[in-house]
């Protein structure tokens, strides 16, 4: 069982959506009304897995969204900043990560951490700017813990 | 299934069981009325019995007390001057019809009685014979000395009895004997058997003073108590039993001895017996009747659930019973069409899937068939691989081709996995061979082919993430394109050095679509230049979401470190790769796959230290 939801909510022209849980081939996107809608907001944060059935399936869902001026991405996880980066046309052309998550790693404590990057404050077009000086709870450093060529490739355009 | 035989039937356990219960009920019952019943009637006889001998005691001393009424007024106005009874006397004694004859004694003083006078009914010839027989009164006359009352029955002589009783005289001590025939006939009719009850008027001096004809058995005097009445029941010589009450008159010790017959007295018993067997034997006979007939019902339709469970064993499940009855037995029946219906369905599901079992086996056999038979083992170049699908069969496809200078490297992830995924592997395999019939064919060229081929074959609905490398074995450059599928890792070693996750370079310098998403697509190529030592690390995602027992995935980090440490240790790129399946199977502990795990390694160059790379 997926514990796939979507969330949306409105204000103005901004269409608020959030989705939970696995992005699978049980998951039910449904069609969206896009009537006086300039901007839609998309956050990721509680997605926990996403499969090749589920790429097909939000690729094909994304896609209805086109129509509108803007699409933003927020609280990107690992999970799908890997499809990002991986599949071709994962996000439709005019959609935007504004912030995604970096997992951090203490080799000394073995201490796991995501780190929220914002756009303008961590990364830009112009590439990214990591927090300084993470450290784990017993003060040693952490590092990112993936590939960063591959990692950070989809902000490369 | 083993041939049952029926040896005792339900049907007759039903029967036996249905009759045997009753009838044992019924004969419990009978027995216990039957003797409840016999007590209650001893009883009742018993009192009867009693009352019998109460009323003819009351008759008796009624009766004695008349006649004595009757002769005490004779007697008295006896004139001893002229020795003869006065005319009232005669008057009195014609009046009283009970008196026949009289006669009167007198004690004297000396002790001798002296012979007074006697009144005589002259008009009866058999009264004036029997007054002449002296025999007859003797028995009287000495009763009446000893103060007894006397009144006994003459046998020859019906309705005629003796009487006599003494009179004590007070004004000269002296005592008047009188014997009298009377009139007995109502006692004597009393006292006659009624064919119920024998009656007995006994003295104790005297022995059986009325009573019927049958002889009075002398052992039911030992009956006898001190209390007025009394019961007994007593068996006689001949073994008859018989029930026996009494009654004292209050006279001179002589009681009413009254008998009745066992077998009389339990008459009723006796036809209440048998009009209970009767009963019983009817009622028996329906409830056998009855229970024939509902055994015959039941276990008709258990009979017929029996034959038809024999014939679903032999294999016919199209066998079903007819439901007859809303009971258990009916609900059996109905359970049984269900279970048949189910296991029929069950069967032909089974059927089928050991159909789809048998066709899955095909086409993994034909999958097989898409994958490289050996490994490459060049001097140039070597590569190991491995393949293990998620379920029968799996939806990665990798592989390599060898033309000429030409190594052709190739691996694909199509969506999801199982059968339809494994079908889109053996389209991207028969694209592949056409590319590969093709001279001079570019990665990027390949890709817009296969994407057709796919496209065409699925209709967008399952894609397929593909990488496919084109390395010039004797420059050691690759071309390559991409679609959409995880970049390989150029692994470059420092020489003399182990390789670390700087070391890890990812190949994505293009990517395009996934095969088959878009009708028409176009790919780009890059080039990458390889040194002898380099090696390419080809995988699909499936190998990060290996679990372990508690279902957590093995994750990126932990996959490049083993990456990283099946390289560094293993010491061709065979041991290399046995070294990440060990290192992974390690950690998966035989936990399903959730996804086919690909993988395979070449080596650029040479190997050191050795030439030839194992299978």
């Amino acid at each position: 069982m997926s514990g796939f939801r979507l969330n949306k909510s409105q204000e103005g022209d901004l269409l608020k959506i959030s989705i939970d849980g696995h992005i699978d081939e049980e998951s039910a996107f449904e069609e969206m009304t896009l009537d006086g809608i300039s901007t839609i907001q998309i956050d990721l944060e509680k997605v926990s897995a996403i499969n090749s059935v589920g790429i097909r399936e939000w690729i094909k869902w994304s896609k209805s969204l086109a129509g509108v001026s803007a699409i933003e991405i927020l609280h990107c996880p690992k999970v799908v900043v890997d499809q990002v980066n991986m599949v071709a046309g994962f996000l439709p052309p005019n959609a935007k990560v504004q912030s995604f998550y970096v997992p951090y790693y203490s080799e000394d404590s073995g201490e796991e951490e995501m780190v929220l990057f914002k756009r303008g404050e961590h990364f830009d077009e112009n590439g990214v700017n990591p927090p300084e000086g993470l450290k784990d709870s017993d003060g040693n450093e952490m590092e990112i813990d993936v590939i960063e060529a591959k990692y950070f490739k989809f902000l490369n355009g | 299934m083993s041939q049952f035989r029926v040896t005792f039937s339900l049907r007759y356990k039903l029967l036996l069981l249905l009759t045997t219960i009753p009838a044992v009920c019924l004969a419990l019952y009978l027995l216990m009325a039957t003797e409840l019943f016999k007590k209650d009637k001893i009883a009742y006889v018993f009192d009867s019995s009693v009352a019998v001998s109460r009323a003819l005691s009351v008759q008796t001393r009624l009766t004695v007390q008349s006649l004595f009424d009757a002769v005490k007024p004779i007697v008295e106005s006896f004139d001893y001057g002229t020795r003869r009874f006065p005319a009232s006397a005669e008057k009195l004694f014609s009046q009283s019809s009970r008196l026949k004859a009289l006669r009167t004694y007198l004690k004297g003083k000396d002790g001798k009685f002296v012979f007074l006078g006697t009144l005589v009914d002259q008009q009866d010839e058999r009264v004036v014979k029997l007054s002449q027989d002296q025999k007859i009164f003797s028995n009287a006359f000495y009763a009446a000395i000893a103060d007894q009352v006397y009144i006994h029955e003459l046998e020859s002589e019906p309705g005629i009895g003796v009487f006599s009783f003494r009179i004590d005289r007070e004004k000269d001590q002296s005592q008047l004997i009188v014997t009298a025939l009377v009139d007995v006939e109502g006692l004597e009719s009393s006292f006659a058997s009624n064919g119920l009850y024998d009656s007995y008027l006994w003295s104790p001096k005297n022995g059986k003073l009325f009573g019927s004809e049958k002889d009075m058995d002398p052992k039911l005097l030992s009956y006898l108590g001190s209390l007025p009445e009394g019961t007994a029941e007593h068996k006689g010589t001949n073994g008859d039993s018989s029930l026996m009450s009494y009654s004292r008159l209050g006279l001179s010790d002589i009681v009413v001895i009254s008998t009745v017959s066992m077998n009389k007295a339990l008459k009723a018993v006796d036809v209440l017996i048998k009009k209970s067997a009767l009963f019983f034997i009817a009622l028996i006979a329906s409830t056998l009747l009855i229970s024939l007939f509902a055994s015959s019902q039941l276990t008709s339709a258990l009979r017929e659930l029996f034959e038809a469970t024999a014939k679903i064993a032999q294999g016919d499940f199209s066998v079903r019973v007819l439901v007859r009855s809303k009971d258990e037995v009916g609900g059996l029946a109905e359970s049984f069409n269900w279970m048949a219906e189910k296991v029929s369905h069950l069967m032909s599901e089974t059927a089928e899937k050991a159909r789809m079992e048998n066709e899955l086996a095909t086409v993994k056999t034909v999958q097989e068939t898409l994958f490289p038979a050996d490994n490459l083992s060049d001097p140039r170049a070597q590569v190991v691989g491995h393949f293990q699908p998620a379920s029968e069969c799996g939806g990665d496809w990798w592989s390599y081709t060898l033309i000429g200078n030409k190594l052709y490297l190739w691996i694909g992830d199509a969506t999801g996995h199982g059968a339809p995924a494994a079908l889109i592997t053996s389209a991207a395999r028969s694209a592949a061979a056409l590319v590969e019939s093709l001279p001079e064919v570019q990665p990027d060229q390949a890709l817009k082919m296969m994407n057709h081929a796919i496209h065409q074959t699925s209709k967008s609905k399952i894609n397929m993430t593909f990488f496919l490398g084109c390395l010039n074995l004797d420059t050691g450059e690759m071309v390559y394109s991409n679609a959409s599928h995880d970049p390989p890792y150029l692994l470059r070693k420092p020489d003399g050095g182990k390789l670390k996750k700087k070391n890890l370079i990812p190949l994505m310098d293009v990517n395009g679509f996934r095969l088959g998403e878009r009708e028409v697509a176009e790919y780009e190529t890059a080039k990458v230049q390889l040194n002898p030592g380099d090696q390419i690390f080809f995988y699909t995602d499936g190998i990060m979401d290996i679990q372990n027992p508690d279902g957590e995935n093995l994750g990126e980090r932990a996959f490049l470190r083993s990456l990283m440490k099946a390289v560094n240790d293993g010491e061709d790129p065979s041991a290399r790769v046995e070294n990440l399946k060990d290192d992974i199977e390690g950690y998966r502990q035989n936990s399903e796959l959730i996804d086919d795990v690909t993988l395979f390694l070449l080596h650029f160059g040479p190997i050191e230290n050795q030439v030839k790379v194992a299978a």
